[in-house]
């Protein structure tokens, strides 16, 4: 029934501060058998993290579920169908998530639906409160009603052009029980701290020794500055590559990176870039040639062909079930890109991203993880206005622990957002 | 808690059903009809795993299962104390039920409460379909959330009934086909599930006894027959092996575990050694067994925890006296329960509302209620004495596959004079009035309410149909009847201007010699003929003795008992709507021939 927030800058601690808090939740009123803290977040990756942090809270010995927020309003949604139905809230497939989130909370508007969730749930925990989108947050909101809520926010780590104003911070800013974090945690170098509360209010980014930023006009050159960096300053330390747009500039740099090595000798460094979920399921569909209405045998002879044996066994174990409750049994090219999809996305739900080692992923990937160094390749094609810009250069930078380095494709960008004020 | 209803879908004979239930529900139907559907699929619903038999093919409705069929069971459960799920959040939270609620006048399931929808409930539903590649059923038990579409064995994965919920529940069946002499025994789950109940294992008699066993007075091996054969095996064994232990020949492997695996249940018996249980006549077994299981009832109901007692004919191996009393102490131990049975005196006991007369046509099952509501003061005397006096004949005669309403008592007491010796003196071949006597069951119609019995039964029972007199009376009832909606072919008429008393001249007239019998032993009609015996029964209706005496006359004689037969067949045929050489069908009537 009480809602804590914990607002501050990247990297200010505010996941660390809410688990100390959920530490104390519990040792003050322990959970009861059956019952479990339920976190909440938005993308998977961010959900692993998150369940990570959460196995270590002291007293909470695996008492918790981590979901994502879509994952949680499915369920609800189905669960609770009779009552949607009833109410006339309409009726979503699972994949219109901002729908099946509208209709969730609509539900939860009902008080004993909120109680339901409780009786299992009496904790909730929301990190980077700033991207709930307003159906999404009206969920939060109704169980933030009953549950004991903990939510950590920052308003300027909002991505997303639409929630501008942001629905989310107008609302937590409400909350009583607030509390702001000014001291960055992550890093103690003076020029990182510098550049992101420059990038935050505006200001002409400063420049100092662990934060540089280049004017590096074409891909072969961004990638030896790359190369050298890794050569000089990374070395066994873990290294994110980090852009706001990952088209030409950005791969063509990390591959040629990979490829060939500096006149001073540094290289070639293999960066592998960590794709978004559906790209990765797209380029796996591509290659999966299969009639448009196939038989077991032909379907399952086709992903075999892909080579990738862990989804070809669970593929084969959708087939086998498909076999034996099913009558006539055809494949469609849409039931088997649905399987497909359904096959990795819960193989996602289980894989570990590490931080470790030397990465190349854009800034949203980046989101609520850090990095001793990263080197952010700055194209000229990055779109959004000066606000955006400022945000999505934040968002970079801020992942750096030890040091950062900016790449600029477009020299005359260095006289204006998010470089100059 | 307690089940409210139940939905079934292609189990075994069964393709659809519904019924509703009440605190103590008796299952009455003739054969076949899903008696013992019901309890099974109440049992996969509920019961814990031990109980439940493997399905197989035959299980499904058909027999005949394709990879898309699936037994489909929900039921309801309700009676949740308060009313308010987050009492029980056992029960109702994320991760269990969705809590629902119970219109308890229409049976209707809302999602939210409203004024008639008070009893708060949730849904466990049971879905199965045959592998056809394992060969095996695949069972799974879920909380029903709501009715749309869901395959539990396709991507959607419904929320699973913990173990714990079913075991607070408690659901318990005794079989038919029961087994009691195991039932006192360490080997029977009911056995030890009641001494965990009560605390009382017997822990320091049979650590006692095993110290005996261990240690016997007389040990087997000193036996002077078996001694030497010891000994010498022993001195052999020693020669190969120094120090080698000595053979013991003991009883059990001497620990605590095989000692309760041993106990064997006995009774005692005056002057004599004790009579092992398997040795013991059913009767006495059964009792035990049966207040067993009732005591762990009792033990169940002082922990708060449910009891609920399915009971499959407890008319077996008991004697009607016991019958009762043990239904009754059932009854008033449990939440809930449910008893099968083909005995008329089992279900006349039960309150008439909560006997459920079961009908299957073609798959379809619907149950109704002896009565919709208990009889009071305002009720007609006609259907006081129908109901309640004779209740045990009508719920008989609605055990039948077709229910015969005649016009009056004496009808009825004088076809079921006759009826009851023909079927002891028949033969195996050619006379068929055994076919009456088992398909057909007679009600005791009280003051010729004709059309009103029809319409009352035809409410609980597939085929009721109407015998009439040949007279204005009968007219007037057959069109009331088919006013009424009577099915055409349901109603059977003797001939223009006779009653059933003119039958019996038809009867005789094969040899009227015959009525001798009825003559010698009745003062008043020494000397009678035929035409002065009927006219005679037509003015002393209900005359017991006089209607014997006929009875006895006519299935001494070879030919008045054929004809008599004859009759009997005809009518039960007519019943099933088909025509015989006796009755032949006249504008939807089907009318007796002489």
């Amino acid at each position: 029934m009480t809602v804590t927030v914990f607002s501050g800058g990247a990297g200010s601690g505010k996941t660390y501060q809410l688990m100390q808090k959920l530490a104390e939740v519990i040792a003050e009123t322990p959970l009861e058998i059956g019952s479990k803290v339920l976190a909440l977040t938005f993308m998977h990756g961010a959900r692993r993290r998150l369940d990570d942090r959460l196995a270590r809270v002291p007293g909470i010995e695996r008492h918790y579920e981590c979901a994502t927020l879509d994952s949680f309003a499915a369920r609800l949604v189905r669960r609770w169908q009779s009552l949607a139905t009833q109410e006339h809230y309409g009726e979503p497939r699972e994949s219109e998530y901002e729908e099946t989130c509208r209709v969730a909370a609509a539900l939860l508007n009902h008080r004993h639906v909120v109680l339901w969730v409780k009786a299992s749930y009496p904790i909730l925990i929301i990190d980077e409160a700033q991207d709930l989108s307003a159906n999404r947050l009206d969920v939060v909101r109704h169980l933030a009603s009953e549950l004991t809520t903990l939510i950590a926010a920052d308003e300027f780590q909002c991505l997303d052009g639409d929630l501008r104003p942001n629905p989310a911070w107008g609302w937590l800013q409400t909350q009583e029980d607030h509390v702001k974090l000014e001291r960055t945690m992550r890093t103690n170098v003076d020029s990182l701290l510098n550049a992101a509360a420059a990038l935050r209010s505006g200001l002409d980014l400063p420049i100092g020794p662990r934060f540089s930023v280049r004017a590096t006009a074409n891909a072969a050159l961004a990638s030896t500055f790359l190369s050298n960096q890794i050569a000089w300053k990374v070395r066994e330390k873990s290294l994110a590559v980090i852009s706001p747009v990952v088209k030409a500039f950005a791969e063509e740099t990390v591959m040629t990176s990979a490829t060939k090595a500096t006149k001073q000798g540094n290289g070639p460094y293999r960066v592998d870039w960590e794709q978004a979920e559906e790209k990765v399921v797209e380029a796996l569909l591509a290659r999966i040639v299969a009639p448009a209405v196939a038989t077991p045998a032909e379907a399952l002879e086709a992903v075999r062909a892909t080579g990738n044996q862990g989804l070809y066994d669970e593929f084969a174990n959708w087939v086998d079930r498909l076999i034996r409750t099913k009558r006539d049994v055809a494949i469609s090219r849409e039931m088997l890109s649905g399987a497909v999809k359904q096959i990795c996305a819960s193989r996602v739900r289980f894989q570990r991203s590490s931080d470790f080692g030397y990465k190349a992923m854009s800034v949203h990937r980046a989101k609520n993880r850090e990095f001793d160094h990263v080197v952010v390749l700055w194209p000229a094609a990055t779109p959004g206005d000066s606000e955006q810009k400022r945000r999505l250069l934040y968002n970079a930078v801020t992942r750096a622990k030890v040091e950062c380095l900016v790449l600029v494709q477009a020299k005359k960008h260095l006289d204006v957002p998010p470089f100059k004020q | 808690m307690r089940v409210a209803d139940l939905a079934i879908h292609n189990f075994r004979g069964v393709s659809e059903g519904y019924l509703r239930f009440s605190k103590h529900v008796v299952l009455v139907g003739s054969n076949n009809t899903g008696k013992t559907t019901v309890i099974e699929a109440l049992t996969l619903i509920l019961g814990r795993d031990r109980l439940i038999r493997d399905l197989t093919e035959h299980d499904f409705f058909g027999s005949d299962p394709l990879p898309d069929d699936r037994i489909k069971l929900i039921a309801t459960i309700t009676g949740f104390e308060g009313n308010d799920p987050n009492q029980h959040s056992e029960w109702f939270r994320d991760g269990r039920a969705v809590p629902k609620w119970l219109d308890e006048a229409t049976g209707k399931i809302h999602p939210l409460p409203t004024e008639t929808a008070k009893q708060l409930c949730c849904q466990i539903a049971v879905q199965a379909y045959f592998d056809r590649l394992s060969l095996t059923v695949e069972v799974v038990r879920y909380f029903h959330d709501h009715d749309g579409a869901v395959d539990p064995f396709d991507e959607d994965s419904p929320v699973a009934v913990p173990h714990r919920l079913i075991q607070h529940f408690g659901f318990f069946l005794v079989r038919a086909s029961r087994t009691w002499d195991r039932v006192l025994s360490w080997g029977s789950e009911l056995f030890r599930r009641t001494l965990h109940a009560a605390a009382a294992q017997p822990a320091g008699a049979i650590i006692a006894q095993r110290d005996q066993l261990r240690s016997p007075e007389t040990a087997i091996e000193d036996d002077r027959h078996i001694a030497p054969l010891v000994n010498s095996v022993n001195d052999e064994v020693a020669r190969c092996i120094a120090g080698s232990p000595k053979l013991r020949l003991r009883v059990t492997s001497t620990d605590s575990r095989s000692v309760l695996d041993a106990v064997a249940a006995h009774y005692a018996v005056p002057n004599g050694p004790s009579v092992p249980a398997a040795r013991q006549g059913n009767g006495l077994i059964s009792l035990q067994g049966l207040f067993l299981l009732l005591e762990l009832g009792r033990l169940r109901a002082k922990g708060g925890e449910g009891f609920t007692m399915a009971l499959e004919e407890p008319e077996l191996h008991l004697p009607p006296a016991t019958q009762q009393q043990i239904v009754l102490r059932v009854q008033a131990l449990s939440s809930q329960t449910f008893v099968t049975t083909h005995s008329p005196t089992i279900a006349a006991m039960a309150d008439p509302t909560s006997v459920l007369l079961l009908r299957n046509t073609g798959g379809i099952l619907t149950a109704k209620p002896f009565l919709e509501k208990n009889l009071d003061g305002q009720a007609a005397n006609w259907r006081r004495k129908f109901y309640q006096h004779n209740r045990t004949e009508v719920i008989n005669a609605l055990m039948h596959s077709f229910v015969l309403v005649p016009e009056g008592r004496s009808d009825h007491l004088l076809l079921q004079t006759l009826l009851k010796p023909l079927m002891l003196r028949q033969g195996w071949a050619g006379e068929h009035a055994h076919s009456f006597g088992l398909e057909v069951g007679l009600v005791p119609t009280e003051d010729a309410k004709v059309v009103e019995t029809w319409t009352d039964l035809q409410r609980v029972h597939p085929c009721v149909c109407c015998l009439v007199d040949g007279d204005g009376e009968g007219f007037r009832y057959s069109a009331e009847l088919a006013q009424a909606g009577a099915r055409p072919g349901s109603i059977i008429r003797w001939s223009d201007g006779q009653m059933l008393e003119d039958v019996l001249s038809w009867i005789f007239s094969a040899d009227p010699a015959a009525i001798a019998v009825v003559t010698r032993d009745t003062p008043t009609l020494a000397d009678a003929d035929v035409p002065m015996v009927v006219a005679h029964a037509k003015t002393k209706k209900c005359d017991l003795v006089l209607y014997e005496s006929i009875a006895d006359a006519i299935v001494s004689n070879e030919a008045c008992r054929g004809r008599a037969s004859d009759l009997f067949k005809g009518m039960a045929l007519a019943c099933a709507d088909l025509e015989s050489a006796r009755f032949s069908r006249a504008e939807n009537i089907w009318v007796f021939q002489p």
